[in-house]
């Protein structure tokens, strides 16, 4: 195992994680190391780490499909006396530390599908584009797009570099697109057709974020390798600039969002990482396959963790399931839910039936694998507190109520206090105000001095004014 | 653009076909660019780049834009941008990690001349041209630079050669025409281009070295060139399955692959099954550019293995992984690809069928008729049968048909997929459904049938088929979308020899709507 000594201010010698995990990977993948925690990693310098504040703030989106029930989701009471509602029983562990920003209304047009606008709106604050391409009447999914990036892209820029710009996680797979359409099949987006998809696999995740020969922030300069990578970009982008002055104003937009992302890694590549080491920054096996949404979704929120806790990353989506998902929840309905005799995805079954007790078993399913995750980040320790404390946690729909498309009461759950920006614990009701006041809060906890969110009739420059502190 | 653009062709012209007419409000071509490739462009560019064997594991597909009207106009966000990176690096690396294929694949001794031998005969193929000396210099530095290992040579240049990977000019297809004089206010497509073009219309991948020498010798410019080059290009043994890529994206195939569907229902359905299905789809489609696209809709001949015996009542162990060629009796339940569990089953839900979703694809994608979606607003609660009892699925969309409000495009969709009831969720045969007789019949624009073969005779012979398979190789190919009472559609029409899928993608290439584009100015 290589070792790199480096003097610190006041503690010891510090080990390499660069190093360490790709001495790993030599020894063979997915082999337990089980590394040290050293007292040098929780403080270095005598100054990272020494208290919570200057630990990165992370941000999470936490996606589900398909929404919720207006006046059945939010709890009854307000302010810091809330308890969850029987659909939010999943935050009973968590509630300290998770605010509800209830009875707003995301203002979407109505004009094209609903579950489009829904998810356009409430993670770009726009209207989607309809590509040129279709040519049928009214809009079609497969040709649907949003207008620009979403909130946890917007966060990832805020947020600084790290080796990855985010990670993108899903549980259910999500519905194809026939066409250049991305607004129901991808949540994460740098721009129109421009999506991050969802991982499903945990080991694919593993092999990527953790696996051998992608870098892991550490102590070192940038290896010879990575400087090389980044070299090679420089040509790339050379290539680009020079095609740039030859194409429409509709490709050199595509361009521009290309060279963007090759110049955020260019960077990445050449960084030279401080030495960001969370307590809970430890090597871990590569996970082996798991059945179960729920179990998988777990082993997600570990891998999440891991990722915050090492600063691979300080952004995450989980993407549960997508807009207008017609995923089956098999870990609630061993049976599957039924409609005249034949197993139907919830979806359907929501459109069949309505609310109802089967209804309200799968809404109150995806609660409780929303309450893991924060749990899992509220478990994962970092010095000053947990991760959860230094993240801002977005869970949210793209409707308010799944069957009858509706946008009123939208479901907007906030966990974390966002190192101390967001004031947790707490049920905010706005009656009628709009939705887009809590991405832009969001924003603001995260460091953002940007004082307008969204386009069009999404636009506010109004923050959750008793969120913030 | 003015009408008089539109008309004649340069070169040589045919003086069988008059010129075309097309009224400028009518037709509006696209405007020249860059399109991104599929993931199985991908796939094989990378291995025709390196001189790998298209079954070469060391190259995986990737793209985030499986169809190709999708990487037309699709983008890169960050998460693919890495990705690329990863696997231009691995595929680098692939070439240089073997001292007899990196010797194979290099033939010089490690110097700054021999880099640049090697980045000039890949980048020409990479690039889908010569690159400039400027290019070669770019990367030739690289290759000079880069390494860090002493004990490896080649190092550099394996990081130059990662570079022509991930550059635009490989990641893109650069498509954007030079003003031509001959039409004012249209773009045509150079010579090199038109390789570009040409090649993946054909055999879905770039143009080989061979297309390049005669785009550089100025051979791919007139009608007449076309049609020789064309024509020579679909009896090389690439274009057969570049054609079943055609059907392929026209069919949605690549979704099949991928299906899910509800364990408790279908306990033995899988990821094998559903490749099996995908690839037995694949078969049946490449069986159609051999024999007319008509018969895609008929034919009883099919592809079975092991896993897909079942559906069709055979013997399981008389039967191996790979696909045989089998044909169905004349009074099978199953003709044509509709009734193949690949389209069956990806046109239905987790546990059951979907008539509107099987009827709206015919409709929609084969068809080319309009469907409007369904009103934001709508109340689409189907209530269960009274009395909780169970019902056919035709029973139950009847409700569809009776209201008002959903009946107005129902109608359009559910009597035709109910052709196919006789087939579950996953494409297998049943009699009955919740112990209830299935009734197969049905109608496709008055058109009655009895059965799911009888749909497959009725779509064969409906006149919008082959208009609109036109119009979806135009949006393939040109990656433009085009209705198919558009005039400019007729004189591709004309060129068509039958259903011949061949003829179709000869008389796309030489129509000037492939060969021009629009300046993208206001004409």
């Amino acid at each position: 195992m290589s070792r790199k000594r480096r003097r610190s201010a006041g503690r010891g010698d510090l080990m390499s994680r660069r190093r360490l995990l790709r001495g790993a990977t030599a020894a063979g993948a997915g082999v337990a190391l089980g590394l040290p925690v050293l007292e040098a990693m929780m403080d270095l310098d005598g100054n990272a780490f020494a208290d919570g504040s200057t630990c990165p703030k992370r941000f999470v989106l936490w996606f589900w499909g398909n929404g919720t029930v207006p006046n059945e989701w939010a709890p009854s009471a307000t302010g810091r006396v809330w308890e969850p509602s029987s659909l939010l029983r999943g935050l009973d562990a968590v509630k300290e530390k998770v605010s509800i920003v209830s009875g707003t209304v995301l203002p979407t047009r109505g004009v094209n599908n609903p579950h489009v606008e829904g998810a356009c709106g409430i993670l770009t604050g726009g209207n989607p584009i309809l590509a040129p391409e279709f040519t049928g009447s009214g809009g079609d999914w497969n040709f649907m797009t949003p207008p620009g990036a979403s909130i946890d892209q917007r966060a990832a820029a805020l947020l600084g570099e790290t080796s990855f710009q985010s990670m993108v996680l899903g549980i259910t797979t999500p519905h194809g697109s026939s066409g250049p359409g991305t607004a129901v099949r991808d949540v994460s987006h740098n721009g129109p057709y421009a999506p991050n998809p969802a991982l499903l696999d945990p080991a694919a995740v593993f092999a990527r974020f953790f696996g051998g020969g992608i870098p892991s922030p550490g102590l070192t300069d940038p290896t010879p390798d990575e400087l090389a990578r980044a070299s090679v970009l420089d040509a790339v982008m050379e290539d680009a600039a020079a095609l740039r002055t030859r194409i429409s104003a509709q490709d050199r937009a595509r361009m521009d969002q290309h060279l963007s992302s090759i110049r955020d890694m260019e960077r990445r590549l050449r960084a030279t990482t401080t030495g960001m080491l969370g307590v809970s920054c430890v090597e871990t096996q590569a996970p082996t396959p798991v059945a179960s949404f729920r179990e998988r979704a777990r082993v997600m929120n570990e891998l999440v963790g891991l990722a915050f806790a090492c600063d691979l990353t300080r952004v995450a989506v989980m993407q549960f399931s997508s807009p207008a998902s017609h995923s089956g929840y098999p870990d609630v309905f061993p049976d599957g839910v039924q409609h005249n005799g034949a197993a139907t995805s919830f979806h359907e079954y929501e459109h069949s039936n309505g609310f109802d007790a089967t209804v309200r078993t799968g809404l109150q399913y995806l609660i409780d694998v929303f309450g893991d995750h924060v749990a899992a980040l509220d478990a994962t320790q970092e010095a000053g507190g947990t991760i959860l404390d230094q993240s801002a946690v977005l869970g949210t729909s793209e409707l308010s109520n799944g069957w009858q498309h509706r946008f009123d009461d939208f479901p907007l759950i906030l966990a974390g206090s966002a190192g101390g920006a967001l004031d947790a614990g707490q049920h905010i009701r706005m009656e009628g105000a709009t939705s887009s006041r809590v991405p832009l809060t969001i924003l603001r906890a995260l460091g953002s001095e940007q004082t307008a969110w969204g386009t069009e009739q999404f636009e506010t420059s109004d923050v959750v004014s008793g969120l913030l502190t | 653009m003015s009408t008089a653009a539109c008309q004649g062709s340069i070169g040589d012209t045919e003086p069988e076909v008059p010129p075309t007419e097309v009224p400028e409000e009518d037709f509006e071509p696209i405007v020249a660019g860059l399109r991104t490739l599929t993931p199985a462009q991908y796939a094989a560019s990378v291995r025709a780049v390196l001189g790998l064997a298209m079954e070469d594991s060391a190259v995986t597909e990737f793209g985030q834009w499986p169809s190709s009207i999708a990487a037309a106009r699709g983008g890169f966000s960050s998460t693919s941008i890495e990705t690329y990176e990863t696997l231009a690096l691995s595929a680098s690396r692939h070439m240089f990690d073997n001292a007899e294929r990196r010797n194979a694949f290099v033939a010089c001794d490690p110097s700054p001349t021999c880099s640049r031998a090697v980045l000039a005969r890949v980048g020409r193929l990479a690039f889908r041209r010569a690159l400039s000396d400027e290019e070669l210099e770019r990367y030739g530095i690289l290759a000079d630079t880069l390494g860090h290992d002493p004990e490896d040579p080649f190092q550099g240049l394996m990081y130059a050669l990662s570079g022509l990977l991930q550059s635009p000019y490989f990641l893109y297809r650069v498509e954007v025409g030079a003003p031509d004089a001959l039409r004012e206010g249209r773009l045509a497509y150079t010579d090199l281009e038109m390789a570009t073009r040409l090649a993946f219309l054909v055999w879905n991948q770039g143009p080989d070295d061979g297309l390049i020498a005669e785009a550089e010798a100025g051979r791919l410019h007139s009608e007449e060139d076309i049609r020789a080059q064309v024509s020579s290009m679909l009896d090389d043994e690439r274009a057969r399955l570049g054609l079943r890529e055609f059907l392929a994206d026209l069919l949605d195939a690549s979704a099949i692959a991928t299906l899910e569907k509800d364990p408790l229902v279908f306990p033995n359905f899988d990821e094998a099954l559903a490749e099996a299905m995908h690839a037995q789809f694949l078969r049946t489609a490449e069986n159609a550019v051999e024999e007319g696209y008509g018969q895609l809709f008929t034919t009883r001949v099919t592809y079975i293995n092991a896993l897909l015996a079942p559906f069709y009542g055979l013997d399981e162990t008389a039967f191996g992984a790979s696909l045989e060629e089998l044909e169905l009796d004349g009074d099978s339940a199953r003709a044509g690809i509709l009734t193949t569990p690949g389209y069956l089953a990806l046109h239905a839900y987790l546990g059951k069928t979907s008539p509107a979703l099987r009827g709206l694809f015919v409709r929609r994608r084969l068809l080319c008729r309009d469907i409007p979606p369904p009103p934001a607003d709508v109340d689409t609660t189907l209530p269960e049968p009274p009395g909780g009892e169970l019902v056919t699925t035709r029973q139950l969309v009847a409700i569809h048909l009776e209201s008002d409000q959903c009946a107005v495009c129902h109608r359009l969709m559910d009597p035709i997929g109910l052709g196919l009831e006789e087939f579950d969720a996953i494409g297998m045969y049943r009699e009955t459904e919740n112990e209830l007789d299935i009734d197969p019949s049905g109608e496709l624009e008055g058109a009655p049938f009895r059965d799911a073969a009888e749909l497959g005779e009725v779509i064969a012979d409906h006149p919008e088929l082959l208009p609109c398979l036109m119009a979806n190789l135009y949006a393939y190919g040109a990656a433009n979308t085009i209705a198919t009472n558009n005039p400019a559609l007729g004189p591709l029409l004309e060129r068509m020899d039958g259903d011949d899928i061949g003829s179709a993608v000869l008389s796309l290439a030489m129509n000037e709507h492939f060969r021009y584009a629009f300046t993208g100015e206001s004409p």
